[in-house]
């Protein structure tokens, strides 16, 4: 049967009109196996990426108007860019570190929370033009930040925003990366990021998750 | 496209190899942590591996229009960066000798003078490279952060240091493989065509300290500037790949071709000792015409005549070789 095209305009109008929500859930106290994707090659000749498709969980806590998650993933590389500036060689205080790698990339994660409330959902590629996002970003050998971005190539450190931190530890072969958001809006969604060095991973070659609302 | 473009001719008939602009480059650029193996400008011998090794065929520029990204060459390529222990063996009285911390295999400038060997001739010379400024960055082009921009007032392609974020999607673009990766501080970085002295009046650091006196600098729509002259006016100066697509801004006088030995009678260019194949390769098919074009500045200096070309590229001194925009503030030298 044809869609006739006088429906067309209504049908999109009210297709806007409805909010848009996120289907999954995490629940307070409770590990959830996410939901990933992987987002495509953007060049031809990129690398296929990771051969082995990731499996993450993570676990949310609510304590008062502070929400902690911990995300967790097999990750058994320790792959970081950044290096101390220098390390004594010897005795030598004047060594200087040489680059070990040009090709190497950082793992990495990310959860990241619409900067305010409203009708619909940010994109889920780091927001849009509309809606802006807050992300808090662990990266291997470096210190966490928070940023924020209105789509790709946005992002961009926030650095007013405050209540925001990440930390990382292993348990293992398993990589824990704990945020935290201090005064959350439980009626937000959150959405997560991993970055597998190993598999070239940067920029956005990543895993990626839809919006999540936590639930208590 | 910027609205003016600053440009760089190399005569490559003047290069010694002696590698001062590559010191003089170091010393001001990249000297810092996590820069070790950059070198922003350097001198390698052709034909040979370059540096970083086989860079011609590490892919990056554009077909038919489109980004061709290439590979990120591994430290190796590069040669790893090594240090001496000179404390522990000069002072300390452990008595050994100062050795490199690890077996060096590749480093700048390794195959020095080693060119290569054509019916039993050697051949070789000096091609100094820069970041080539491009008027169509592959490396702009294929930064996800638009993190690489291309300055309007003079054509400069810089990375800005605060979006950059280490992605390397402009070293595998650009078919120089001109840009670096400094893992310290998690961004990548290049040649910033020393701006800095041009705001200042003063040329460019590698070619100010240059010995041999072959770079050219100045703006390449600027009729008075010398590279305006070389490339446009006299058309002896010639892009490195131009296949590429990107439009380098670095122009090349390719060397004088000289006859093979005991070649009695013979012009340049009907027996010259570097192959053509060698300078097609480098400079596009163009270059025999220029080579033509060189030697009939050179036959009409030889019968006494007046050679315009051959005066500047003399470039007796800075006034003939630089043609800089700004002007410089009092009490700024170079």
């Amino acid at each position: 049967m044809r869609f006739p095209a006088s429906l067309a305009a209504p049908v999109l109008l009210l297709a806007l009109a409805v909010p848009a929500r996120a289907d999954f859930l995490l629940a307070a106290g409770k590990e959830t196996a996410l939901l990933l994707n992987r987002t495509p090659a953007i060049f031809l000749t990129d690398p296929p990426g990771a051969k082995t498709d990731l499996k993450a969980r993570a676990r949310a806590q609510i304590e008062g108007k502070t929400l902690r998650v911990t995300l967790s993933w097999e990750d058994p590389t320790e792959d970081a860019v950044s290096g101390s500036k220098r390390v004594a060689y010897g005795s030598d205080p004047i060594y200087r570190k040489p680059t070990e790698k040009t090709d190497r990339f950082g793992d990495a994660a990310a959860m990241m929370v619409p900067a305010e409330k409203g009708v619909r959902f940010p994109g889920i590629m780091m927001g849009d033009p509309a809606r802006e996002v807050r992300i808090s970003l662990w990266r291997a050998g470096a210190e966490p930040e928070t940023l924020r971005g209105r789509g790709r190539g946005t992002v961009e450190k926030a650095p007013a925003a405050a209540g925001f931190s990440a930390a990382q530890r292993r348990s293992g072969s398993r990589r824990e990366v704990a945020f935290t958001i201090q005064e959350f809006d439980p009626e937000l969604p959150v959405a997560f990021a991993i970055w597998e060095g190993a598999s070239g991973d940067r920029n956005g070659y990543k895993w990626y998750s839809p919006w999540y609302l936590v639930r208590p | 496209m910027a609205k003016t473009q600053y440009a760089m001719v190399m005569d490559l008939n003047k290069c010694l190899g002696c590698q001062t602009c590559t010191v003089a480059c170091k010393k001001l650029w990249t000297d810092g942590d996590g820069m070790a193996y950059m070198y922003w400008n350097n001198v390698e011998t052709r034909p040979g591996k370059g540096y970083p090794a086989g860079w011609t065929s590490a892919g990056g520029g554009f077909a038919g229009g489109q980004l061709l990204p290439g590979e990120i060459p591994p430290i190796e390529k590069y040669g790893v960066p090594f240090e001496y222990d000179y404390s522990q063996r000069l002072f300390e009285g452990k008595g050994k000798p100062v050795m490199p911390h690890v077996d060096p295999s590749f480093a700048p400038n390794w195959e020095e003078d080693v060119g290569e060997n054509d019916r039993g001739e050697n051949f070789y010379f000096y091609l100094p490279r820069i970041c080539n400024h491009c008027t169509h960055p592959a490396c702009l082009e294929a930064c996800p952060r638009k993190a690489v921009y291309k300055r309007e007032e003079d054509g400069i392609v810089l990375i800005d240091q605060e979006r950059c974020r280490g992605y390397r999607q402009c070293v595998r673009a650009c078919p120089y493989k001109k840009i670096y990766m400094n893992e310290v501080a998690g961004v990548s970085q290049k040649c910033i065509f020393c701006y800095p002295r041009l705001a200042q009046g003063t040329a460019n650091a590698c070619a100010k300290q240059c010995p041999g006196r072959l770079r050219f600098v100045g703006l390449l729509g600027d009729p008075e500037s010398p590279v305006h002259r070389l490339v446009r006016v006299h058309k002896v100066a010639l892009p490195l790949l131009p296949g590429k697509g990107t439009g380098p801004n670095v122009y090349y006088v390719p060397p004088f071709n000289p006859p093979r030995r005991g070649n009695s009678g013979k012009g340049l260019l009907e027996d010259p000792r570097i192959p053509w194949k060698t300078l097609t390769d480098l400079f596009g098919p163009k270059v025999k015409e220029v080579a033509q074009r060189l030697e009939a500045e050179l036959s009409t200096a030889q019968a006494g005549g007046r050679s315009e070309v051959l005066q500047l590229l003399i470039g007796r001194d800075d006034s003939v070789r630089y043609r800089i925009a700004a002007k410089t503030p009092a009490g700024h030298a170079g």
